[in-house]
């Protein structure tokens, strides 16, 4: 399970949430842009401190205000792919997908290769790529570190309507094959419906609802608002 | 016409090796300087930055006076290091290495300030969730990304260096064979009458270590701007 | 509207061109600055003036700077324009003379100067550089006809002027230094401990001469003889510098 209880001020914004999200399948957080997904992101991935609340990952607290406890990006197993990739440019693509991992060389390392077809492109630079490319080089990059959750933040909106199903289908392979949970963000719900078990959707800050996604194959248990509390 | 005397060659070895190494000793502080500055908010920020600046802005004399005041034998921070190294810095070779140092300073900041600037601070953040700790972001992302500003910075405080000469001659006099550097040489040549010869041949050394530092600095920023993703 | 905006410019350019009122401007040694300037606002004359090196100036009066008159610390300088046929040889006058001494930080004992290799150890000497400047060009006579010249090279340091020379004495960078006795006034952290004697260098000449380049050819004349008379050379010995008969 992944519960996540957040209650975080800025400016005008106010993001509350009191959530219980199954550590399994697709997860689709959507909303208008303003309604918190970026902020919920960020908290999440460990990149925000929230002012007050608590993060659970699988029993693994990552963070509880009331506790000083504030686990940094770096250890919370959490992988992140944004919208643009953020590629390293500085690196070719074999040292970006090696920079998080230790598996270089293994079985696992190939099939992540393979499944994102990425064979070719090994010693080319980010520079070089093209939009769909660099997605899927960001994709097996966060996959490579072998993350316990990924994020995924908008992954397809820059790309054209063709590569945009094509990049879909393959997150949705890929996740069955590694059975790594996803929490996929978009403004776009046609997109993601498909795609997700289920789907929650954010407004104003808020858990507006949560609803039965499209996803092939049987869903995990829906989840559950209201019901965090941030033990001590 | 063209062969150089002794004094004008060591005063021209003397202006390489003092000048190269005052911009290697400054470059770490730069290099800290110029990342804190062009990715942290702070308070005292706009302080810092002014202050860092001061070195561009004061006239190179009372800079070379302010010096003095410091690291001279009463001074500061040079009463201490006499009293318990033995050390003394004005008037010695190492005295035109922190001149040159000093005056050459801000450009540097500035520039690795700049190419600080440009980084995508989600860069770091991708980084870290992909497990690397605040030392390996900063070795293996923040810092090749500033490598073009690192080394325009070089190029730039190093042509400022070979020309320093206010700063110089307040804090390491005009030693010849040990802290007259081509500035103070030109300078001298040109108190008699007669010096011309001589004074167009250090001319003219000048602007070829100073002109040859600023084109590659050039070169430098043409090549790496080519290298930028567009994202 | 084309009329009004002539008659503007040249209203204008007449004010530009303007004869100047009694303002001779003046370029002087800057070893002289404190004197001069003293004996200009005793003698009530307006002059415009620009201390510099001896001869950074002449080379300014050779590329054409607009001066009517020139006050050299050195006569070399002074025979540069000469030669170039800037200063008629005739109108060249002795205005006063310095002498040299030999300081030390505040407080320091007098020494005789045949001591001063001894006496400094090891520690520096600090003098203006007797290439550029002319108290060092005297200072490095009279050390050498002293026989200490080659003592102290060691330690020996050449500074700009006679300012980083009193600099580094007061803040003990240096353990002596040498500048003119007229310099000792500018600094009081620094004690004279020794007098060099006026027979072991060149007579140290203050020259001053009209130059054709300026607009008031006429004030010059007139400070001219109010700096050679009596009451302009008080002024100037008030000031440290050596005047009258005995000393020139």
């Amino acid at each position: 399970m992944i519960d996540l209880r957040l209650n975080h001020r800025q400016g005008h914004f106010h993001l509350n949430v009191n959530l219980s999200l199954p550590a399994a399948g697709i997860t689709g957080l959507i909303g208008r842009s303003g309604s918190g997904k970026s902020t919920l992101f960020s908290c999440l991935a460990g990149h925000l401190k929230p002012r007050q609340g608590c993060i659970t990952l699988s029993g693994r607290p990552l963070f509880n205000s009331t506790l000083g406890l504030n686990v940094p990006p770096a250890q919370r197993r959490i992988g992140v792919v944004f919208q643009d990739g953020l590629l390293f440019p500085h690196m070719s693509v074999e040292r970006n997908l090696a920079y998080g991992s230790q598996n270089r060389g293994t079985a696992f390392w190939h099939e992540v290769i393979e499944a994102l077809d990425l064979d070719h492109l090994l010693n080319a630079r980010p520079l070089r790529l093209s939009g769909g490319e660099r997605q899927r080089v960001a994709i097996a990059r966060s996959l490579m570190a072998e993350p316990e959750l990924l994020l995924l933040d908008e992954p397809v909106s820059a790309l054209d309507p063709a590569l945009k199903a094509r990049t879909l289908d393959l997150i949705a392979r890929v996740q069955r094959q590694t059975q790594i949970p996803m929490i996929y963000i978009s403004h776009a719900p046609e997109e993601i419906r498909r795609l997700c078990h289920q789907v929650v959707t954010l407004q104003d800050g808020q858990v507006r609802s949560v609803t039965e996604g499209e996803a092939y194959g049987v869903g995990p248990a829906l989840a559950a608002v209201g019901k965090v509390t941030c033990a001590i | 016409m063209f062969a150089l005397s002794p004094t004008e060659m060591s005063a021209l070895i003397l202006s390489l090796r003092a000048s190269s190494l005052a911009v290697l000793w400054a470059l770490p502080f730069a290099i800290g300087l110029g990342w804190v500055l062009g990715v942290k908010r702070f308070p005292g920020h706009g302080l810092l930055n002014a202050f860092v600046h001061l070195p561009l802005v004061l006239p190179p004399v009372v800079l070379g006076y302010l010096l003095l005041l410091l690291l001279g034998r009463k001074g500061l921070i040079g009463g201490p290091l006499y009293e318990l190294l033995g050390l003394r810095i004005a008037f010695s070779e190492g005295a035109v290495v922190v001149a040159c140092a000093v005056v050459g300073f801000p450009l540097m900041v500035r520039a690795i300030r700049q190419s600080a600037e440009a980084i995508d601070p989600r860069l770091a953040r991708a980084a870290r969730s992909l497990g690397a700790s605040e030392v390996r972001v900063f070795i293996t992302v923040t810092l090749p990304l500033m490598a073009p500003g690192i080394l325009t910075g070089l190029t730039l405080a190093f042509a400022r260096a070979v020309g320093e000469f206010g700063a110089t001659i307040t804090l390491a006099g005009n030693i010849p064979g040990k802290t007259q550097t081509l500035p103070l040489a030109l300078f001298t040549v040109t108190q008699s009458p007669g010096g011309d010869a001589a004074a167009l041949r250090l001319c003219i050394l000048s602007l070829v270590l100073a002109g040859g530092a600023l084109l590659a600095s050039e070169a430098i920023a043409r090549r790496t701007n080519l290298q930028e993703v567009p994202t | 509207m084309r009329w009004v905006m002539l008659r503007v410019a040249v209203a204008i350019c007449s004010l530009l061109t303007a004869p100047a009122m009694a303002e001779p401007t003046l370029l002087a040694a800057a070893s002289t600055s404190g004197a001069v300037d003293a004996a200009i606002s005793q003698s009530g004359i307006a002059a415009v003036t620009s201390y510099g090196a001896s001869g950074g100036l002449a080379r300014q009066i050779e590329q054409g700077a607009p001066a009517d008159l020139f006050i050299s610390a050195n006569p070399k300088w002074m025979a540069y324009l000469t030669d170039a046929g800037l200063v008629q040889e005739d109108a060249v006058l002795e205005l006063m003379s310095n002498a040299l001494v030999l300081i030390g930080p505040k407080g320091a004992a007098p020494i005789a100067p045949a001591e001063l290799p001894a006496a400094l150890g090891g520690e520096n000497f600090v003098m203006a550089d007797p290439e550029s400047a002319p108290v060092g060009a005297y200072g490095r006579a009279s050390l050498q006809a002293l026989g200490v010249w080659e003592g102290i090279q060691d330690g020996f340091v050449p500074v700009r002027n006679t300012l980083a020379t009193l600099t580094a004495v007061s803040t003990e960078e240096a353990a002596y230094g040498l500048v003119y006795s007229s310099d000792t006034a500018l600094d009081d952290g620094v004690t004279i401990v020794a007098r060099l004697p006026k027979d072991s260098h060149p007579p140290i000449r203050y020259l001053i001469a009209p130059v054709a380049q300026g607009e008031d050819a006429v004030g010059a004349k007139t400070l001219t003889a109010y700096l050679m008379s009596p009451e302009g050379q008080d002024v100037l010995a008030d000031y440290g510098f050596v005047t009258g008969p005995e000393g020139m």
